[in-house]
């Protein structure tokens, strides 16, 4: 609704250059980071925890896989920096699922740390040798007149929504997020289930600081940041476009879309981008408040 | 006696959705009179104290105070009144002194803008001698004791004038000697003219503590009279409502319900196990096909116990399923040796509210439900097998995809029964499977643990219930204080022997278990 909304305003305004092929495409090439990070770190908020490292970890992830480039073959690069995010997820979701830290303060530690460890890697540097030019045409190139980095998008939330709304897995996540006291009780493994969810999050994030390098053709330090606040908005306005206010794939997907297109929309109609982030504050208090409400209807 | 009494209560009525919880209830309270009230859970106790308190308001029955007419009575009024409430919970800030949680929510005395500690610790300790309560006020709350902190608890309740106080079973969690220690500084409030309303399981304790004592049973107040006409027979008498004479009539043709066949291990066995402060060394057995009624007051230990068999937390000791020891650390570790629980707080440990009907019911055992040799769920399965449990205990819902939350109590309960019954279980521990549901759904649950005892189960039914456990098991054992007190068959029992091995005022009737 309020993605339909928002085309038709933006369309009205700039009927030339925002209703057309090539910016729908744009559009969706530019949300496709955005969705995966997002996709991710659904995972997580499923079963009640925050995720607040994602951002850091992308900038992480990037610069990690930046400086394996020229030392190494790029596709184990690419998988060490992977196996690394997974790892990250890991020791975050031990942090909050076993030691019992609360999941904001856990993985915000976490964020700065991993932002700390990048600073000492670059010496503040932006880092651009050695990546191979193979892996910068990932970003570059398309498939079927649509760009490869929205079918990773696609394919990577086709995966997490299967994966959360027909497996057991994904079931006992949300049991989880629903009654953790009821879910233990049904013998759920709940230590397990959270790690795994910070797990899930932890690659997504690092998939994301690997493929901003290749649409960057660099590694910059803190990069990947701005993923953070962009995601939670994502998902807290797919949660607010679903019946009980309950956060699902699908719905992120939306939230993603909706701040592509606004984004996108401003930056045609040429809303100065410091508007920009006053309307990313807003909508993410926004979504949260009316995801909020729609939850606490149903008890 | 001739004096105005302090609190006087007529006539008091309350109704919650249709049912009576206090039925024209009558209750005076003297000054400088320490008055017991008495009754089982569920009598209306705490009822009767929250509308003193001000959180209900009665439906019918005038109350009056020191004399003068109470028209309506909020929180606020009832303390202007110098009504004091302790609750179990003592609301003391744990790294505060005492004197500071003394004078919390009064005025502190002030110079110069800022805090006079020195004054502070003075009127403290002044309140603190008056009840002859030997605590230094500069003491933290941390350092003190439960019951040290339930003295400091009683001082900041009668710092600010106050003259009637309600204690809610003050010494559940204490140990004898701290008993003796607040049970002297009770008695001391009375040369103060405080009156004392005292709620206590102990019933050798408030004998020898009050001098009045009200007893209420199913919201009516039964007997109201000098606590030395009583002993703790005549007591309990009251409280269940069975005459002395009829006690042991009810119980004598009775064989064993149960014969297990020779041979077959016991589907569950506790070999001296014991849960840290809660159950100490307790050994039984229970046969397949047998509905063991397991019971005792609050704090006896009886959810943790059901508890350490499903894994929940941690036990010393052995426990066997089918003769062989099970390693029970996780709930699922028990689900493997295919033990089943039904919590005893649904809200909290029970239902998933957000997540639909289907959803709730297949989650335990969410594997059977998916296609071979993968982790992806057939939904199509999940109905089917949700709708036979609909029709087979009679579930009440718009359907399989119904929110949890829009089902009523006693069907959310049938769906928590539900989950565990398409698997065969060994073991199934049920506890206080009926609290909050109506009578219907309540005789449901009794067929269909009965149901399931038949097909060879064995069944660990929890329940502080008398009644219910009578009803229900065939064989009762009553925990106290973590130890197991009493293990009989139910035909040879009566609810009133049981209660009196859970109250512990058995000894003269050791002989006939």
């Amino acid at each position: 609704m309020g993605l339909l909304v928002l085309i038709i305003v933006f369309s009205c305004l700039r009927p030339a250059v925002f209703p057309t092929y090539r910016n729908a495409i744009s559009v969706l090439n530019q949300i496709s980071l955005l969705g995966i990070i997002a996709g991710g770190t659904t995972a997580v908020l499923v079963m009640g925890d925050f995720d607040l490292s994602i951002g850091a970890l992308a900038t992480f992830a990037g610069l990690l896989v930046a400086g394996l480039f020229p030392i190494m073959n790029p596709f184990l690069a690419v998988l060490l920096t992977l196996v690394c995010g997974v790892a990250v997820g890991l020791i975050s979701g031990f942090l909050v699922a076993v030691v019992g830290i609360s999941s904001f303060v856990g993985t915000l530690a976490m964020s700065t740390i991993l932002t700390g460890v990048a600073y000492w890697y670059t010496k503040g540097a932006t880092l651009f040798e050695g990546i191979p030019k193979g892996f910068v045409a990932l970003a570059r190139n398309s498939v079927l007149s649509i760009p490869i980095l929205v079918w990773i998008m696609l394919g990577i939330l086709a995966i997490l929504h299967v994966v959360l709304n027909h497996t057991v897995v994904g079931r006992k996540m949300y049991a989880v997020g629903g009654n953790r006291e009821a879910a233990r009780y049904a013998g759920v493994n709940i230590p397990w289930q959270r790690i795994l969810g910070f797990m899930i999050a932890g690659f997504c994030a690092a998939l994301t600081g690997v493929l901003l390098v290749a649409r960057l053709s660099s590694a910059q330090p803190r990069a990947g940041d701005g993923f953070l606040m962009d995601a939670f908005a994502a998902i807290f306005l797919g949660a607010a476009t679903a019946k009980l206010g309950q956060f699902h794939i699908p719905g992120t997907l939306m939230g993603a879309l909706i701040m592509g297109v606004a984004l996108n929309g401003m930056t045609i109609v040429g809303v100065p981008f410091y508007f920009q982030y006053i309307f990313q504050g807003a909508i993410l208090a926004l979504a949260v408040a009316a995801s909020g409400i729609l939850r606490k209807r149903v008890l | 006696m001739n004096v105005e009494p302090r609190l006087e209560m007529r006539g008091i009525v309350k109704r919650f959705a249709g049912t009576l919880a206090l039925n024209r209830v009558d209750f005076c309270v003297q000054p400088g009179e320490i008055h017991a009230l008495l009754g089982q859970n569920g009598a209306g106790k705490s009822t009767l104290i929250k509308i003193l308190a001000g959180i209900y308001s009665c439906d019918e029955g005038t109350i009056r105070f020191e004399g003068k007419d109470i028209v309506s009575l909020s929180p606020h009024e009832s303390h202007t009144l110098g009504m004091r409430f302790i609750h179990q919970e003592l609301n003391l800030v744990p790294w505060f002194s005492v004197a500071e949680n003394i004078v919390l929510g009064d005025v502190y005395p002030r110079r110069l803008r800022l805090i006079d500690w020195r004054t502070l610790n003075a009127q403290a300790s002044r309140v603190l001698d008056k009840f002859g309560i030997p605590i230094s006020p500069r003491s933290a709350i941390q350092g003190l004791s439960v019951g040290k902190q339930w003295l400091v608890a009683i001082a900041r309740a009668l710092y600010s004038a106050g003259n009637l106080l309600v204690m809610d079973e003050p010494t559940a969690s204490l140990s004898k000697r701290e008993v003796t220690e607040l049970l002297k500084v009770v008695r001391s409030l009375q040369h103060n003219g405080t009156s004392v309303i005292y709620i206590s399981h102990r019933l050798e304790e408030v004998l020898d503590l009050a001098h009045h004592v009200t007893v209420l049973r199913d919201g009516a107040r039964v007997a109201s009279c000098d606590a030395s006409d009583l002993d703790i027979h005549s007591l309990t008498d009251h409280m269940t409502g069975r005459p002395a004479a009829s006690r042991s009539a009810v119980s004598s043709d009775s064989a064993p319900a149960h014969c297990p066949s020779a041979g077959t291990p016991p589907a569950l066995e506790f070999d001296g196990v014991s849960v840290s402060g809660r159950v100490h060394d307790v050994s039984f057995a229970i046969q397949r096909g047998e509905i063991t009624g397991i019971t005792g007051l609050v704090g006896s230990g009886k959810t943790e116990l059901g508890s350490a068999a499903f894994g929940l937390i941690r036990h010393r000791g052995t426990i066997l399923v089918n003769g062989c020891t099970a390693h029970l650390r996780t709930p699922s570790s028990a689900m493997a040796q295919r033990i089943a629980f039904v919590p005893e707080e649904r809200r909290r440990q029970g239902v998933i509210p957000n997540m639909t009907l289907r959803e709730n019911v297949t989650l335990p055992y969410l594997r059977s439900f998916c296609t071979r040799g993968t982790a992806v769920i057939k939904k199509r399965a999940e109905r089917q097998l949700v709708r036979e449990m609909m029709v087979s205990l009679d579930i009440k819902a718009a359907g399989t995809e119904a929110l949890l939350s829009t089902l009523s109590g006693g069907n959310q309960q049938k769906v928590v029964l539900s989950r565990w019954l398409h698997k065969e279980h060994v073991v199934m521990v049920l506890d206080e499977p009926t609290r909050g549901i109506d009578v219907g759904a309540r005789l449901e649950v009794f067929r269909l643990v009965r149901r399931l005892a038949r097909e060879g189960v064995g069944i660990l039914y929890i329940s502080s219930d008398i009644d219910e456990i009578m009803q229900v098991a065939d064989r009762v054992i009553v925990l106290r204080e973590g130890r197991l007190v009493a293990d009989l068959v139910r035909q040879a029992a009566s609810a009133q022997e049981v209660l009196d091995y859970c109250y512990g005022n058995l000894a003269q009737r050791l002989q006939t278990t």
